[in-house]
């Protein structure tokens, strides 16, 4: 069962992923769901197309936090076997909150002991964030071509932004 | 201590891969010559084929469908499982994948359902070839480690300290191997 605590955080960050701004783009869905008022006036979810690439993007990562939020102990869309710390799972969803529009979003990926990381994978660069407890994470990239490795250690989320993103991921439009 | 007797002292141990990581290079690769495992049929051979099982949703992004590095994660650790295909065959495995996942969704009813989504295809070769870009040192070694009921089973583990970068490294080369044409298969 979730605590007071996790619910007040999966909510808190919950009502953040819906009023956030930083808004990317790759693997974007085509359409979205929003509300409007039937003949009773209650709400019911119709289909949009999203009109700019803000919208798209905002979709892609509510995706993404839903994916996330589903990583909180006792999580109904969650796996009971893999056991997450919710440090850990606000970590991961403040990194993807953190990632500038236009930029690819990353494949969310977790192992049997729940350490969360993410990664991307374009043509030639691969980068992965590994989560390595409250607030710290880790990053590798490798450029197939170059084989040239880059390794970040006790990294945080205040720390990303445009420019960390734009240096590290310089084959990747990040602008 | 030879490579049998470590085989056998820590058949089980999750965390024998590590363990590994204490001896020297050398050593790590003489015991890749010697048969680990009594029920072993013979060492691993550079040109042998061997096959690991892919599981959705363990390996596999069940929103993306796309193969996870986290797949290759066993190998610094408890020790990566593969099959010799010279010593089965797919027909084998696809019937070992299956009732392995059958039997995790019957025990496991209140977690995501397993399914036996293919498998990675590695030359043996070509794992022993990767070696770590920090250390220069080899990454991986292979060892025949069968047993009663499997005797094509075979362990793949990281011999390279595992140091935060280092695990990451060398995870990626694998996972890289894995996406080579042809490496992956589908079922």
């Amino acid at each position: 069962m979730k605590t007071i605590s996790t619910i007040a955080l999966a909510t808190s960050m919950a009502v953040t992923a819906v009023s956030g701004s930083a808004t990317p783009i790759w693997k974007a869905p085509k359409a979205r769901y929003a509300t409007a008022p039937d003949n009773a006036g209650s709400f019911t979810p119709v289909m949009q197309s999203p009109s700019t690439i803000s919208d798209v993007t905002t979709v892609a990562k509510q995706k993404m936090y839903s994916e996330i939020l589903a990583f909180f102990p006792g999580d109904p869309a969650g796996d009971p076997g893999i056991e997450s710390r919710p440090e850990e799972i606000v970590t991961a969803f403040k990194i993807i909150r953190a990632i500038p529009e236009h930029m690819p979003l990353p494949t969310l990926m977790r192992d049997d002991e729940g350490q969360i990381g993410m990664y991307w994978d374009d043509k030639d660069l691969y980068a992965d964030i590994n989560i390595d407890g409250e607030s710290k994470f880790s990053f590798f990239s490798r450029k197939r071509s170059t084989r040239q490795e880059v390794f970040l250690d006790e990294l945080h989320p205040d720390d990303l932004n445009i420019a960390w993103f734009s240096k590290h991921f310089d084959t990747i439009n990040v602008s | 201590m030879g490579g049998r007797e470590f085989f056998e002292t820590n058949k089980g141990n999750p965390q024998k891969c590590k363990l590994l990581q204490n001896e020297s290079a050398e050593t790590l690769a003489a015991w890749e010559n010697e048969a680990v495992s009594p029920e072993s049929p013979g060492i691993v051979d550079d040109d042998e084929m061997l096959y690991q099982q892919i599981v959705d949703p363990t390996h596999i992004n069940p929103v993306e469908q796309a193969l996870m590095p986290t797949a290759f994660q066993d190998s610094a650790n408890k020790g990566m499982s593969v099959n010799r295909i010279v010593h089965s065959s797919l027909a084998q495995l696809i019937e070992r994948g299956s009732a392995r996942a059958t039997k995790f969704n019957s025990e496991n009813p209140d977690r995501p359902p397993r399914t036996l989504w293919g498998f990675a295809k590695f030359k043996a070769r070509r794992i022993r070839e990767i070696f770590d870009e920090s250390t220069q040192q080899r990454a991986f070694y292979v060892y025949d480690t069968a047993n009663k009921d499997d005797p094509s089973h075979a362990d793949i583990c990281q011999g390279v300290r595992d140091v935060k970068q280092v695990r990451r490294s060398v995870r990626f080369s694998l996972y890289d191997l894995a996406l080579e044409p042809g490496a992956l298969e589908k079922l």
